[in-house]
Formats: C-alpha cells, sequence, structure tokens
C-alpha cells in the first residue's frame, strides 16, 4: 500500500483583512503548514511506518505552493518527496478544481491506494477537498477519522459522529480525512529541516493532472454585512438585578418563556 | 456565453442517514425547481424526509445511523450503543444496517449524472462525502458560505462568503453547483396523520461500496447536536480554567441550552470536545438565543453565530468586540452574573 498525504499551502484568515471595496487582502497573512495539516502529516508517517512504505507529499495551488520554503515546510514534517500541482490558475480554486487536481497527482502516480487529509483548510474550513478527491478517483471516502489501521489488505478507521465512536473496516483505495485531535504534532527539528532541502520535489502544471477553468463569475463584491444587532446595555453593577432585566427582556423578545418569578 | 441552467432541473438534497434537511429545502426552493431528496437510512428515515417540504424521495437504502430521530418508535438500543453485525450476514447486517452512510457514494455520483440538477447538502461527514462524489460526477464548483441562492436567467446567482467570512461575493455560474450549507434543524414532527402533505418516496436500485461499521457506541460525554440547539451557551476565554465551565454547564441545564465554546477551548486547551466547537471553521449554528459569555468576540468565532436570532454578550471587557455585535450586553463579571443568571432561570430568585 502506497501512501500520500495531501496538504494546502494556506494563510490564516484572521490575518487577512477586508477592504471597503470587499475584497480580501491576504498580504500580511502568510501561508503555512496548518495545524489540521501537521496533524494529517504526522498520522500519515506513522501509518507508513507501520506499512513499510514511503510517504508522498501532494498539493495544489499557485506557483508558491511548489517554492523552496513551502516545499521546505512541508517535508521537514517527515514527507520522503513531494509532488505539487503548481500553476498560478489555482489560486482560489474550489473544491471541485483543488480535488481534480490532487485526484491527477495521484493517477500520475500510479501507485498510491491511500491518501492521507487533514480535517479541513485553515483559510476555506470547508472541509470538502477529501471527499471530491475520492469522487474524482472513484475511490471510497472517510471523515473525521481518529484512527486509522491498516488491517492487511483493508483499513479499519475508528471515528467520532452524532454522538457514537464507530469501528469502520473496508477494503479499497481510500482518501481518508483525519480529525484535528488524532494526534499532537511533534514540530520538525533542525536534522528535518537539513534533510528536507534534499528531498525530491515533482512539479506538474494544471494541465498536466487534466484540471479544467474555474467556472463563475463574480458579480459584486462587499464587505460582509452582519445582521444588525441591537447593543442593548444592561447595567450589570448588580447582577441580581441585571439577569432579571435581561430575562424580562427575552420573555418579551418572546425568546425565553415566562419571566423571574 | 449561453446560459446552461434548466430552469425546470431538479435540485437534490443529500441527506445521507440524518433526517435534518429542512435547512437544505428552504434553500433548494430558490432555485425554483422540484426539490428531490436523496437518502440512505432506516425506512422511517424517508418517511420522515418526505414530510419535511421536498417533491420527492428517492431512498438509496439502509445504512448505520447514530441520529436517534432517525427511528422514532425504535427502541432506544438501536441507535446507540449497539453491536452490529459484522458484514458476515449476521444480525441485520444483510440488509445494510451495518454499511456506512459514505457506501453510497457512487449512487449518489450515478444519479446526479443521469438526471442533472443543482446539489445541496448539510457538514455532516457523509453529507461531505456524498457531496463531494455529486460536485466531481458533475465537474461543478463547489460552494459555502452561501447566504443566497437562486436562478437568474438561466445562471445559478450565489451569494456567498469569502476570505473566512470577512467578504461577500455575488457569483453567477453557467451551470450547477454543488452547495454546503451549514447548521440544521431536526425535522419538526408533523401533528396527525399528514399524508396529504407527504412526498412520494421512491427506492432506487443503488450500487454502493462494500464497507462495514463493525462497532458503534455512545460516544463518551453527552453526545449534543449544536446545530439543532434553539439555545445555545458558550463559553470562551473568559474561563479560569475547565472546572469553571460547570458554570456554563448549569445555567445551560436551568435553560434546557447546549453549551458551545470558542475554538481555543476545543483545540487548544481541550476542555471540551471538538463538536462543541463554533466558528468559521467550526460548527455554523443558528440557534434562536446565544449567549456568548467570556467570548472575546474575534471573527473566526463569530462567523459561526451569525445566524443567531439573538445573542447576549457576558464579558468583563466592555470595549471587547463581541460588545458591539450582541443584542444585549452585560459588562461584568461571568463569575458573578451567571450564577445569578442560572438562579433566576431557574425561578429560584427570591
Amino acid at each position: 500500500m502506497k501512501i500520500a498525504v495531501a496538504y494546502k499551502w494556506a494563510a490564516d484568515p484572521s490575518e487577512a483583512s477586508v477592504n471597503a471595496d470587499g475584497e480580501v487582502d491576504w498580504s500580511r497573512a502568510k501561508p503555512a503548514i496548518s495545524e489540521y495539516d501537521a496533524v494529517a502529516i504526522q498520522v500519515a508517517r506513522e501509518l507508513a511506518d507501520a506499512a513499510g512504505s514511503g510517504l508522498i507529499g501532494l498539493t495544489a495551488g499557485p506557483l508558491e505552493v511548489a517554492a523552496p520554503l513551502a516545499a521546505k515546510a512541508a517535508l521537514s514534517r517527515g514527507l520522503d518527496s513531494l509532488t505539487a500541482v503548481a500553476d498560478d490558475s489555482l489560486a482560489g480554486a474550489d473544491a471541485t478544481r483543488t480535488g481534480r487536481a490532487l485526484a491527477g497527482a495521484v493517477q500520475r502516480d500510479g501507485k498510491i491506494s491511500l491518501v492521507i487529509m487533514g480535517d479541513c483548510s485553515v483559510d476555506e474550513g470547508a472541509g470538502l477537498v477529501p471527499a471530491v478527491t475520492a469522487g474524482w478517483l472513484g475511490w471510497r471516502a472517510m471523515l473525521e477519522a481518529n484512527r486509522i489501521e491498516i488491517d492487511g489488505t483493508g483499513l479499519l478507521i475508528e471515528r467520532q459522529a452524532g454522538g457514537a465512536v464507530e469501528k469502520i473496516s473496508f477494503a479499497g483505495p481510500a482518501v481518508i480525512a483525519v480529525a484535528a485531535g488524532a494526534v499532537k504534532p511533534k514540530p520538525p527539528g533542525m536534522k528535518d529541516v537539513l534533510a528536507a532541502a534534499k528531498k525530491e520535489v515533482i512539479q506538474l502544471t494544471a494541465a498536466q493532472v487534466g484540471v479544467g477553468l474555474a467556472q463563475g463569475e463574480v458579480l459584486a463584491r462587499a464587505r460582509l454585512e452582519t445582521p444588525a444587532r441591537r447593543g442593548v446595555l444592561v447595567d450589570a453593577t448588580d447582577p441580581a438585578a441585571a439577569v432579571a432585566r435581561l430575562i424580562g427582556s427575552l420573555a418579551t423578545d418572546g425568546i425565553l418563556a415566562g419571566g423571574p418569578k | 456565453m449561453s446560459a446552461a441552467v434548466d430552469p425546470e432541473a431538479v435540485t437534490y438534497v443529500l441527506a445521507a442517514g440524518n433526517p435534518a434537511v429542512e435547512r437544505l429545502i428552504a434553500q433548494a426552493r430558490g432555485l425554483g425547481g422540484p426539490v428531490v431528496a436523496v437518502v440512505a437510512g432506516p425506512e422511517s428515515l424517508p418517511l420522515a424526509v418526505a414530510s419535511a417540504g421536498v417533491d420527492r424521495v428517492l431512498w438509496l437504502g439502509r445504512c448505520w445511523t447514530a441520529f436517534p430521530e432517525a427511528e422514532p418508535g425504535a427502541e432506544s438500543g438501536n441507535s446507540t450503543g449497539a453491536e452490529l453485525g459484522a458484514g458476515t450476514g449476521a444480525g441485520t447486517g444483510e440488509l445494510g444496517d451495518d454499511r456506512p452512510a459514505e457506501a453510497y457514494a457512487p449512487a449518489v455520483a450515478d444519479l446526479v449524472v443521469s438526471q442533472p440538477g443543482n446539489v445541496l447538502a448539510g457538514r455532516g461527514p457523509a453529507e461531505r462525502v456524498w457531496l463531494g462524489a455529486a460536485a466531481a460526477a458533475l465537474d461543478a464548483p463547489v460552494l459555502t458560505g452561501v447566504a443566497e441562492l437562486g436562478l437568474v436567467d438561466g445562471q445559478v446567482v450565489a451569494v456567498r462568503e469569502v476570505g473566512g467570512g470577512i467578504g461577500q461575493e455575488t457569483v453567477a455560474f453557467d451551470g450547477l453547483v454543488c452547495v454546503m450549507t451549514e447548521g440544521r434543524r431536526p425535522v419538526e414532527p408533523l401533528a396527525g396523520p399528514q399524508d396529504s402533505a407527504r412526498a412520494e418516496v421512491a427506492q432506487l436500485a443503488a450500487g454502493f461500496y462494500p464497507m462495514t461499521v463493525l462497532q458503534a457506541t455512545p460516544a463518551p460525554g453527552p453526545g449534543v447536536d449544536l446545530a439543532a440547539a434553539k439555545l445555545v451557551v458558550g463559553a470562551g476565554r473568559g474561563f479560569a480554567c475547565q472546572g469553571d465551565l460547570a458554570l456554563a454547564e448549569r445555567l445551560a441545564d436551568a435553560m434546557g441550552a447546549a453549551v458551545a465554546c470558542s475554538r481555543p477551548l476545543a483545540e487548544g486547551l481541550g476542555w471540551l470536545p471538538k463538536d462543541r466547537y463554533v466558528g468559521i471553521s467550526g460548527m455554523q449554528i443558528a440557534p434562536d438565543l446565544y449567549l456568548a459569555v467570556g467570548i472575546s468576540g474575534q471573527l473566526q468565532h463569530m462567523g459561526g453565530v451569525r445566524g443567531a436570532g439573538t445573542i447576549v454578550a457576558i464579558n468583563k471587557d466592555p470595549g471587547a468586540p463581541i460588545m458591539a455585535q450582541a443584542d444585549y450586553v452585560l459588562a461584568g463579571d461571568l463569575y458573578e452574573l451567571l450564577p445569578a443568571l442560572t438562579a433566576a432561570v431557574a425561578g429560584e430568585q427570591r
């Protein structure tokens, strides 16, 4: 079983800002390997070691994802090599095109049969790329896995969903997204950083992996209008009086039944 | 470019083992065409969804589901803690009760290709797997954070959040789209027989991957469906230690509310499980009341509660960003205000 781990070289939106025209300004936000992806890389490394397999890193995005700084940040976390679909046409790509790029890289390799990913990206946070990638590949997909075990030719997944811990077993090629808390990622050491510089990086274009053009035409941009809030100040000097007033107001609004007795 | 989206095209809403589809249906109605629910789960589930306001229900087959409301009259042993057949034909395994909903992903892909339509799904793990299969099968863009969805002159027009919720875009698409919609409310059971309001349910001969849920046990700690909660108490860094969260739990108990938290409490400190964390990259909820306690009001968090009906903020710092984003603002000590509020709600105050 040849194992790959996909990650996104992305900036944390809490460091971005939005200008008056509604355009998001990412210039002060620096891309990095997110916590989610660090967890996925570590889980994948442990799986690859247990299976005696190498670990291929996969990423897709604008050209900068294959730049030495970005590649080394990922490689130093324990990848053996990196395949980067690096193409400026992939800047801001949605899950469908990102998934197509990753699936294309997997198909080009031809031997990968298990792809691990993080819970979600730090910038979009939708958690859809693993599912779409599996869709493009025609592979099984399982999300929010806390534990992954390779069991002969099959996989044993443990995950928590809908108030239950489930153990799921199946065989066949798969894309698995790991939950954010699956492991505690170790930061790379000096040795890892030095070794990363010598590892192989394969760079592919979007066309080489069959990614189509972006769809959709932006008609308008705006700063997000948050619903107007009333901003009623409730004097909290006397806690008992404050909560009585609050409950009274909420009861008047029809949100809480009754009021203080 | 010629417009490509047929106004008569169906809109699919995906319910993978979870009957909570009301929000999806409301959004699907914006596209005008017939709304078809695609469901997997026990027989009772397509029937529940059929009463939720769709035009048609396609049932792919049985699957394991952890949602007790999926089976209203079933004995509780069936919903949690059940040891299921191990795929050897033992127990009910042959019928598909031990199959994860994810196994039906190829059936969803085949369906949307055979009769193309826009596809809407919630954020549950199985729903995302189905949506991903549909998006790849259709080569359709996936949209998230969609506030409005409509069909204008044969184009799908969506108003959606960008940059993690700091900006908003109106985007027009010449082709079909797949939409992930946040937040769900369970289907309200209809009073009395409502067969006239019930949509037709058809069973599809659906293909599936061989996958087996070997075992399912209740998760540690009480399971909470935050997305369905009408009242939510959110806890943030204003709590000094994990033990103090009991103040929030007690208030929530008194109110009949669910407890949520901001990201650091779930992911950094680990004081609460991850399914309690509300924010742009966590749960996005729209309760009637959100009581934010000791939460500063960072964008990351507020993006998850934007849809709340009323927001009450309790914070020591009158200058915290949350104070400008709430309907009622109490600038004070949560350690005094929460016990007072709990007592008042419980009706014990004199």
